[in-house]
C-alpha cells in the first residue's frame, strides 16, 4: 500500500506481522495448494482465535469491523509471511449473505460456525449445462409439507468433498430468474454423494455433487421460495470485491521478490525493472480495491462496478506469474516446487492454480459485457 | 474514480465551463497561434489556476495536490496543448526560491510565462550558451527554470534565451532554447525532485481525463452507427474492446488519486512514477483503441478523434525527460 499509514495503521501492521511469524506452523508456509482440512483448520482456528478470521464481517456479527486499510494490511501481512489459502466460502459468501438476508435462526445456527472453523460450506451454482449461463440451472427442488426434495447435479463446487453444508440454488418453478430458490443442505443429508475433481494444477480443489431426492427442512431456504436470484445476487458487488482483492497479487509479487532475491547478484540487478513493474501491477490493485471500498461505503458506487476489479486483479496475478516463470529459467517446467522445507518456492503449482482465477465467479468474459452493457450502456434498447 | 468531495465536484465544474467558454477541442482545430494561447493562459491564471498550489501569502489559492489532480483530469479532456502542468507545478516550487519571488507573483496573475525545462549540461561553471532539451509550449515562455543533468535549478530570465519553436502533434508548439545570460538558483534537490514528481502527477491525471473523453466519445460513436442492420454497441467484439479500455482508465484514475496520499512520504518518486506510468498506458490504449472504433472516418483528419492520440504522444514524449530525471532511490528486495 502506497498510502501514509496512520499510527493506529502502523502498529495493526506490526503487531499481525509479529504475530504471524510466531504463530504460521512452517510447513505450511509458502504453500500454493489448500492443504487438506484436518492440516488446514488447525490454522484456521488460530486465527479464528485471534480474531483475524473475518476481517470484513462487522463486529456485531463476530467479525473484526475492519478498515478497508486494514484489509489490505492484512493481506500483505499474510502474502509477506506465506500464510496459506483457507476456505473461503463461509466467510466471503454465505456468511455475509446470512447477515443481510438470514433469519435470526440460520445466523444463529450457521454464522459462529463459520467463525470458529466448525463448518465448511461449498456454493451450489454451477451445474453441467449451467455455467455462464446461470440461470438456466435445473436442479429441481419439489415443496412437499415442510420440506423440498431436491434432484440434480452441481459441478465445479469448490472443497465440496470436505464440506459439511452446501447453499445452493434450486429450481422449484418458473423459467430462468424467476422460481429459483435459494436453500441450505447439510451435506450429510441421505441422497448427496460426490467425486472430486482432478485439476490442471493436480490438486483436488473442487468436485461434482450429485442430489438424488435430498430432504431438506423449509426452514432452510434464505428469502423465501422462487426468490433464490434475488438473494443470491443481492451481494454480487461485495462478492466481486472479494474475488478481486489484492491477495492473490500480493502472493504472487511475495514468489517474484523470493526468486530474484535467491539468484546471483547480476540477475538480480538486471530483474530489478521486472520488479517494479511487478509492484506497480500489485499497488494498482490495492489502488482500485481501496477506491471501491471507499466508494461502496460511500453509496456512490454503481452497480456492477466492481466487475473491473476482477479483470484488473487477475491480469495483474496473471502477468507477474508470467515473470515468475521466466525469472526461474529452466527450471520453470518442473513439475511440483522448486524448493521444498523451509524455503519452499513453487513456479508451476501457483501458475497452473492461477487459470482458474479468470474462469471462476463470472469468467472474465461475462465480466466484461458487464462493464460494457451496464457501465458503459452500450447497446441499451438494443439488446 | 475516487469519491468526489463537493471542492472535487466544484472544481471539476469550474474548469467545464472553462473549457466550454474558451471553445473545447474546437479551439485547437482553429489554428492556434501565441496570440489565442497566451491569452488562454492569462484566462486560466485569472481562473487562479496557475498558482493553485501556491501559498495564499505567495498570492496563491493554497490548495493541494488533490485539487491540482481534479483540475487538470477535466483539462484532459479537452486536449488544451498549452503548459498548464509545467506551469502549476513550477508555480508551486517556485515559492521556495525567495530569488523568483518577483517571477511567481507575476506568473501567478497571468502578466508572464515561465515554464520549467531541461538541460543535458553537468558543468560546474554554467556554459554559455546553454541550450535546453525540447520543450512543449516554448513558444509562450517568457522566461525558464532550467533542470540540469544534476538537478539543480538554473534560471533564464526574460530576453536572455532565443528560441527555435516548431508545431507539435498535438497543436500546440515544442522548440529548444539557446540561453546565453542565465543564473543558479539556491535550491536543493528535494525541491527539484517534487518539482518533477508534481508535473508528472499532473501529467498523469491529465491522461486519466484524455483517456475517458476517448472512451467516452467511442460509446456514443459505437451507440450512433449501424451496420449490418444494427448499432456497432452490439457487437460483442467491440464491447469487450470498450470494457478492456475502462479497466485500463478506471485502475490508473484510482492509482493517480491514491498516489496523491503518498506524497511526502518514502514511497512518493515509487507512486508518481507508478501513477504516470498506468496513465499513459491507459491513455495510449484508449486513444488507439478509439480510432479503430471509429473505423475509417476515426483515420481521417476531419474527425476530433485522432487528437486524443496525438495529445497522448505529445504528453508521454515530453514526460520521458522527466521520468529520467525521477529515478526512484529505493530498490525491491
Amino acid at each position: 500500500m502506497i498510502r501514509q499509514e496512520s499510527t493506529a495503521e502502523r502498529h495493526f501492521r506490526q503487531d499481525i506481522r509479529e504475530w504471524l511469524a510466531q504463530n504460521i506452523p512452517a510447513e505450511l508456509r509458502h504453500l500454493t495448494f489448500r492443504p487438506e482440512p484436518a492440516t488446514i483448520m488447525p490454522w484456521y482456528r488460530k486465527l479464528s482465535e485471534r480474531g483475524l478470521i473475518a476481517p470484513h464481517w462487522p463486529v456485531s456479527e463476530g467479525g473484526m469491523g475492519a478498515s478497508a486499510v486494514e484489509q489490505v494490511i492484512l493481506m500483505e501481512e499474510l502474502a509477506a509471511a506465506g500464510a496459506p489459502d483457507i476456505p473461503s466460502q463461509g466467510l466471503n459468501h454465505i456468511g455475509p449473505l446470512l447477515i443481510k438476508s438470514g433469519t435470526p435462526a440460520q445466523k444463529a445456527q450457521h454464522l459462529p460456525a463459520i467463525l470458529k472453523g466448525d463448518a465448511i460450506w461449498c456454493q451450489g451454482y454451477s451445474e453441467p449445462n449451467s455455467g455462464s449461463d446461470l440461470a438456466s440451472l435445473q436442479t429441481r427442488g419439489r415443496v412437499e409439507g415442510k420440506e423440498i426434495i431436491i434432484t440434480g447435479h452441481k459441478i465445479w463446487t469448490t472443497w465440496g468433498q470436505h464440506a459439511n453444508w452446501m447453499f445452493a440454488l434450486v429450481r422449484t418453478g418458473g423459467q430462468r430468474r424467476d422460481g429459483i430458490t435459494f436453500v441450505l443442505i447439510d451435506m450429510s443429508t441421505p441422497g448427496i454423494s460426490r467425486k472430486p475433481i482432478r485439476t490442471i494444477a493436480g490438486d483436488e480443489e473442487f468436485a461434482e455433487v450429485f442430489l438424488d431426492d435430498v430432504r431438506v427442512p423449509l426452514e432452510n431456504v434464505v428469502g423465501s421460495i422462487g426468490q433464490g436470484w434475488k438473494v443470491a445476487t443481492s451481494l454480487l458487488d461485495e462478492e466481486r470485491l472479494q474475488i478481486g482483492t489484492p491477495l492473490q497479487v500480493n502472493r504472487a509479487f511475495v514468489r517474484l521478490r523470493r526468486l530474484v532475491a535467491a539468484m546471483p547478484a547480476p540477475a538480480q540487478a538486471a530483474w530489478q525493472a521486472r520488479l517494479e513493474s511487478a509492484r506497480v501491477s500489485t499497488e494498482t490493485v490495492t489502488a482500485a480495491f481501496l477506491d471501491i471500498c471507499e466508494r461502496l461505503e460511500a453509496g456512490c458506487a454503481r452497480a456492477n462496478e466492481s466487475s473491473y476489479l476482477k479483470i484488473l486483479a487477475t491480469n495483474a496475478v496473471h502477468d507477474i506469474l508470467d515473470a515468475v516463470q521466466e525469472a526461474a529459467g529452466a527450471w520453470g517446467a518442473i513439475e511440483g516446487p522448486l524448493m521444498d522445507g523451509a524455503t519452499r518456492l513453487d513456479v508451476n503449482e501457483m501458475y497452473l492454480q492461477a487459470r482458474r482465477l479468470s474462469i471462476y465467479g463470472g469468467s472474465n468474459e461475462i465480466q466484461r459485457t458487464i462493464l460494457a452493457t451496464r457501465i458503459l450502456n452500450m447497446n441499451k434498447g438494443h439488446a | 474514480m475516487p469519491v468526489w468531495s463537493e471542492q472535487d465536484t466544484m472544481i471539476a465544474d469550474s474548469a467545464a465551463a472553462f473549457f466550454r467558454d474558451v471553445g473545447e477541442v474546437s479551439r485547437i482545430r482553429s489554428e492556434a497561434s501565441n496570440v489565442s494561447s497566451k491569452r488562454f493562459f492569462q484566462r486560466a491564471a485569472e481562473q487562479g489556476w496557475i498558482g493553485m498550489l501556491v501559498s495564499q501569502a505567495h498570492g496563491g489559492a493554497g490548495l493541494g495536490l488533490r485539487d491540482a489532480l481534479v483540475l487538470m483530469r477535466a483539462a484532459g479532456r479537452h486536449l488544451p496543448p498549452e503548459p498548464l502542468a509545467a506551469a502549476i507545478a513550477l508555480a508551486q516550487a517556485m515559492q521556495h526560491v525567495p530569488e523568483l519571488s518577483d517571477v511567481l507573483a507575476r506568473a501567478v496573475v497571468g502578466e508572464q510565462i515561465t515554464l520549467p525545462a531541461f538541460c543535458d549540461a553537468n558543468d560546474p561553471d554554467l556554459e554559455t550558451p546553454l541550450w535546453t532539451r525540447p520543450v512543449a509550449g516554448l513558444n509562450l515562455a517568457d522566461a525558464l527554470v532550467v533542470i540540469n543533468e544534476l538537478n539543480e535549478l538554473i534560471f533564464a530570465p526574460e530576453g536572455s534565451f532565443t528560441g527555435d519553436t516548431r508545431r507539435s502533434l498535438d497543436r500546440g508548439f515544442v522548440g529548444i532554447a539557446e540561453v546565453n545570460d542565465s543564473k543558479r538558483l539556491r535550491a536543493g534537490r528535494d525541491l527539484c525532485d517534487s518539482l518533477i514528481d508534481t508535473w508528472l502527477m499532473l501529467h498523469a491525471a491529465e491522461l486519466v481525463g484524455l483517456g475517458h473523453e476517448a472512451l467516452s466519445r467511442t460509446v456514443n460513436y459505437l451507440e450512433a452507427r449501424t451496420q449490418f442492420g444494427v448499432p456497432l454497441s452490439s457487437f460483442q467484439a467491440l464491447q469487450h474492446s470498450a470494457a478492456n479500455v475502462y479497466v485500463q482508465l478506471a485502475a490508473a484514475d484510482a492509482l493517480v488519486f491514491e498516489a496523491a496520499r503518498a506524497f511526502d512520504t518514502a514511497d512518493q518518486s515509487f507512486a508518481t512514477l507508478a501513477s504516470f506510468r498506468c496513465a499513459a498506458a491507459a491513455a495510449d490504449k484508449a486513444a488507439k483503441e478509439a480510432i479503430q472504433m471509429h473505423g475509417a472516418i476515426g483515420f481521417t483528419d476531419e474527425c476530433e478523434i485522432g487528437l486524443f492520440l496525438k495529445r497522448a504522444v505529445a504528453i508521454s514524449t515530453s514526460c520521458r525527460d522527466l521520468a529520467r530525471h525521477r529515478v526512484p532511490s529505493h530498490q525491491i528486495n
